[in-house]
This record gives C-alpha cells, structure tokens and sequence, in this order.
C-alpha cells in the first residue's frame, strides 16, 4: 500500500502498524445533533464495540439513527458527547483505513464524470494532493469493476446506470481504497436481484479476508448469512431486538 | 492569406489577440466548473460587482485591475459567507448582493464627468489593452489554468461528490472558495475583453456549449477552450474589417457555437429515436 506524499490529512496510525488495537470500532455514548436541527437530537448516547473481523448489521426504521451513527464513525458528523474510536484512534486519525459507502442520494449523478473515474476516487486518499492516479490505482480499479460485473460500463456517465449498477459502482470504489473497516449505508437499497447477489458474494469475501463491516439494512432476509449480530436502533437509541428477530451472537460484540 | 493577417500587422491588434487568447482559455476552463457546479449566476454576479471597485480605483488613480481584482475577491468571499449556510437561499442573495454593489458602481460613476474611460468596464475594450493590461491578463490566466490543472481531482470530486471528499479528509468548502477565488481572478481578466455585462456569457457559453457535445469533464475543458478561442479570433475579425464592437461579437461567436453543438445534439437524439423505433418493429 503507498502512502500519500502529500496527504489530505495527516495520519500518526499508518507509521505503526503494531499501535493496532484489538477492537476495530468503540463507540461510547456517542450523541449527535443536526447543526440546522439542534432541538431535534439525532443519536442519544448509543454504544458499540466491533471486534476485527466482524459484520455487525444495525437495523431500525428511517430515521432510527442509522445512517447519523455511520456518519459519525466516517468523521463528516461531529459528536456533541461520547467517543468513537476506531482501531483505538479517534475519528478520521486514520482515513484510509475507513471507508464509507454513502447512500446513492448523496452523489450529483448527472455530473460529468464516468464509471471508471467513479471508482477512481476511492483511490484518492491514497494519493492526497498533486499526485495522479497511476498503473497500480488503474489496475486496481480494472479488478474492482471485473469484479462487480461492471466493467462494460467503465466508460459510461454515472447517470446512465440503473440504480443497482451504481450500487455496484459505489461498493468498487469503497473496495479499491483497500480500507479494514467498512461503513455500509442501505447497500441493498433498491437493487436488482444481481446486485444483489454480487453484494452478498462481496459481504462473504470481505468476511475471509477478515474486515470489518457495520451496515445499516432494512434487509432482515439476509441478516443471518451476511452479519454475526445485529444491533436494533430506533428513535436514535438502541432498542431490545424484537421478539423472533435475528441477534446473532451478542458475545461477538465483546469478544 | 492576407486577409487573415492583415489585421494583425498592428501593434494594438497583436495585443489583442494575445489578451483575447488568454481570455479566452482561461474563461472556458474555469466556465467547466461554473456550469457544472451550477455557479452560472454567481459568475455574471461577481462580474458585475467589481464595478464598484473599478470606479474606485479610477477616481483614486490606482490600477483599474487591481480595484477590480480587490472587489473581485471581496464579492467572491463574501458570497461564500453568505451561502455557507441555507439562512437565505443562495440565489437570492447573490441577487441582493450584487445588484446593490452594481448600483453603487454606477451611482461612483455618475459623479464623474466623462464617462467615457469607464464605458469600456461595462463593454470591454480588447482593442485598448495596453502591454501592462495584457502582462495582468497572462499571469492571471497562467494561476488559474495552474490551479485547475494541479487541483484537477480534487476540484472534480468536490464537485460531484463531497460527502465522499470529506471522509478522505477534504474540505470541499474551501475548495469551493478557492474555485471562487479563482473566478474572481477570471472574471478581471473576461471583464477586460467583453466588458462586466457580457463577461458571464464568455464563462458560461463556450462551457454549455462543451458539455452538449462531451460527458468527459477534461475533454469538455478543451473543447470549451478551443471554442472560445475560435470565437474570439472570429470577433476580433468582424471588429476590423466590419467595424463593430468586439465584445459583442466574440460573444455572438460563442452563441453560434453553442447553437451548432445544440444541432448536433438534436440530430444524435433523433438518430437515436429512429433507430430504437426500428429496432421495436418485428
């Protein structure tokens, strides 16, 4: 992996590979309120712990809280209290280790950029300032775009694409940044059958190859095979599970 | 032959076509950005309020670039501050904002007798930039240019993405300052060749026109370029040989382009029409 010469943000993590601590993602009573919102809190004091390695789902209706607890793990959340550390380091010490796959709404798809150069930008925070993209970041981007069964459309605008084919685009990009933790926001949100099958083949591969993954889903379906434990949010606090719903193994979350 | 370049035999002509290429690169690159960041009005906005600032630095003697070059970046600042947040919609306070500095630069020029130096500022006066104007021109030209290039990825991505820009540590409001900033440096240079009312018409024209014909932002980069500066070598020509303002025809020139690039995308959407109905037929 390279580390960028000039980077976006400075990183003390990457310099010590040893400083790695056991539990990739603590979250301790993280609060959060909107900026333009603030009677309205929008994360009550929730905690988590994720060991490496583990898929933890947390499941919940919109505006649980779901998407506002990614948020704030990625870094683009300020926390009022709590802490979320991440590989024992606080927020965004370390942003190449972390990458977040925003739901599809964040993105101006009418912009004029192609798939390939998409997927690219996962690569950028590798790079950091003045650096371009070279052989390696292409190759990986190749392998990224065969690998979701998009390549025939590398050269397409990112508009053109259905909304499944650029939820493969968006998974290739949070792949090539080779990150350990994976923040999923809905990947299953409104995609055709082969997408998703290919996110599940993905969820299995990112499990043999021991990252981790925190997504937010209203897939119950596939809760059992793709996540060790499910954690229940509503109302910006965690709930018990509801009866008959899947839990997973509670003690993966302390092991 | 010497049709072509009997105009430029003058030293005042030869000026010009060196400002009207420098111009003209620099507007269509940065106008990329303005129509797809959809700053469209924010460019015809900061044109029009370094009025003030001309007139200012008119009556005080100084150089009329650098009181343009002063309001520029007053304006270009000032508008980030106000839109940062959604208090009042961005528009609307760009429309505030600007007419109020506009009026005020026709309110300082009123009270000078000739008005005539200044009459220039609100059409453009290619054909008078002197060696010191074109000397501001290029280097202006040369940072923005240098800017966009070396930015190019992060500027791209700030743009269509910056939830994405800010998890890998960008912070896509201060690029957005910075591309102001850079605009506001633009908008002094296209004020020079079409004037503040016409300037946007340069940044936004030959880039609107690009983007009809191309979905690739670096192809769309040049091919604006390369539209502005046929333009501007068309204007500068019906400026000698037909004798009629300059601005306005580099400008014309543009719209012609963009009427073409229109055309052909019109044609293609048909075509395309054509065939998928062909196609559906058994």
């Amino acid at each position: 992996m390279t580390a960028a010469r000039f980077p976006y943000r400075t990183c003390a993590l990457c310099h010590d590979d040893a400083a790695v601590a056991p539990a990739a993602l603590e979250v301790r009573d993280a609060r959060v309120v909107y900026p333009d919102e603030p009677d309205r809190e929008a994360l009550h004091g929730v905690s988590l712990r994720v060991p490496s390695g583990r898929h933890v789902a947390l499941v919940g209706p919109n505006g649980s809280g779901k998407s506002t607890l990614l948020k704030a793990i990625a870094g683009i959340l300020p926390l009022c209290t709590g802490e979320i550390r991440v590989h024992g380091q606080p927020v965004a010490a370390c942003l190449h280790r972390v990458a977040y796959l925003a739901q599809r709404g964040e993105i101006n798809w009418r912009f004029s950029v192609d798939v390939a150069g998409l997927v690219m930008t996962g690569r950028y925070v590798h790079l950091g300032w003045l650096r371009r993209p070279g052989a390696a970041d292409r190759r990986r981007v190749v392998e990224a775009l065969d690998h979701l069964g998009i390549t025939h459309l590398a050269d397409r605008q990112i508009g053109q694409l259905s909304g499944g084919q650029q939820q493969r685009a968006l998974l290739a990009r949070a792949l090539v940044q080779d990150a350990d933790v994976l923040l999923l926001d809905e990947p299953l949100n409104a995609v055709d059958a082969e997408t998703r099958a290919k996110v599940a083949e993905v969820m299995a591969e990112l499990r043999a190859s021991g990252k981790t993954v925190v997504a937010a889903t209203h897939d119950l379906g596939r809760l059992e095979t793709d996540y060790d434990a499910a954690v229940f949010l509503s109302e910006g606090h965690e709930v018990p599970p509801p009866p008959g719903a899947f839990v997973g193994m509670p003690e993966a979350l302390t092991a | 032959m010497t049709f072509l370049l009997e105009p430029f035999q003058l030293g005042f002509m030869q000026t010009a076509l060196l400002a009207a290429l420098c111009v003209s690169v620099n507007c269509a690159a940065i106008g990329v950005y303005v129509v797809l960041r959809r700053m469209a009005f924010i460019g015809d906005a900061l044109a029009h309020a370094i009025l003030p600032g001309v007139v200012v630095a008119y009556l005080n003697g100084f150089s009329l670039l650098v009181g343009a070059l002063v309001a520029g970046l007053a304006t270009a600042l000032g508008i980030g501050w106000l839109t940062r947040r959604e208090a009042v919609r961005e528009d609307t306070a760009i429309g505030v904002v600007f007419t109020a500095l506009f009026a005020l630069g026709i309110l300082l020029m009123s009270t000078v007798r000739s008005f005539r130096d200044l009459s220039s500022i609100l059409f453009g006066k290619i054909l008078g930039v002197t060696g010191e104007d074109l000397a501001a021109i290029a280097l202006v030209t040369l940072i923005v240019v240098v800017a966009l290039a070396v930015l190019h990825k992060e500027l791209e991505l700030t743009s269509f993405d910056p939830t994405h820009a800010q998890v890998i540590g960008l912070r896509p409001d201060r690029l957005r300052y910075l591309l102001l900033i850079l605009l506001s440096f633009t908008v002094v240079a296209g004020v020079q060749a079409v004037g503040v009312l016409l300037t946007s018409a340069l940044l936004i024209t030959p880039a609107a026109a690009a983007s009809l014909v191309t979905n690739r932002l670096p192809r769309m980069m040049v091919i604006a370029v390369a539209i502005a500066v046929v333009s501007s070598l068309t204007g500068l020509y019906a400026s000698y040989y037909l004798s009629v303002a300059s601005g306005a025809a580099i400008v014309l020139a543009c719209t012609g382009f963009f009427g073409l690039a229109w055309l052909w995308r019109a044609s293609r959407a048909t075509g395309y029409r054509t065939a998928a109905q062909a196609a559906q037929r058994p």
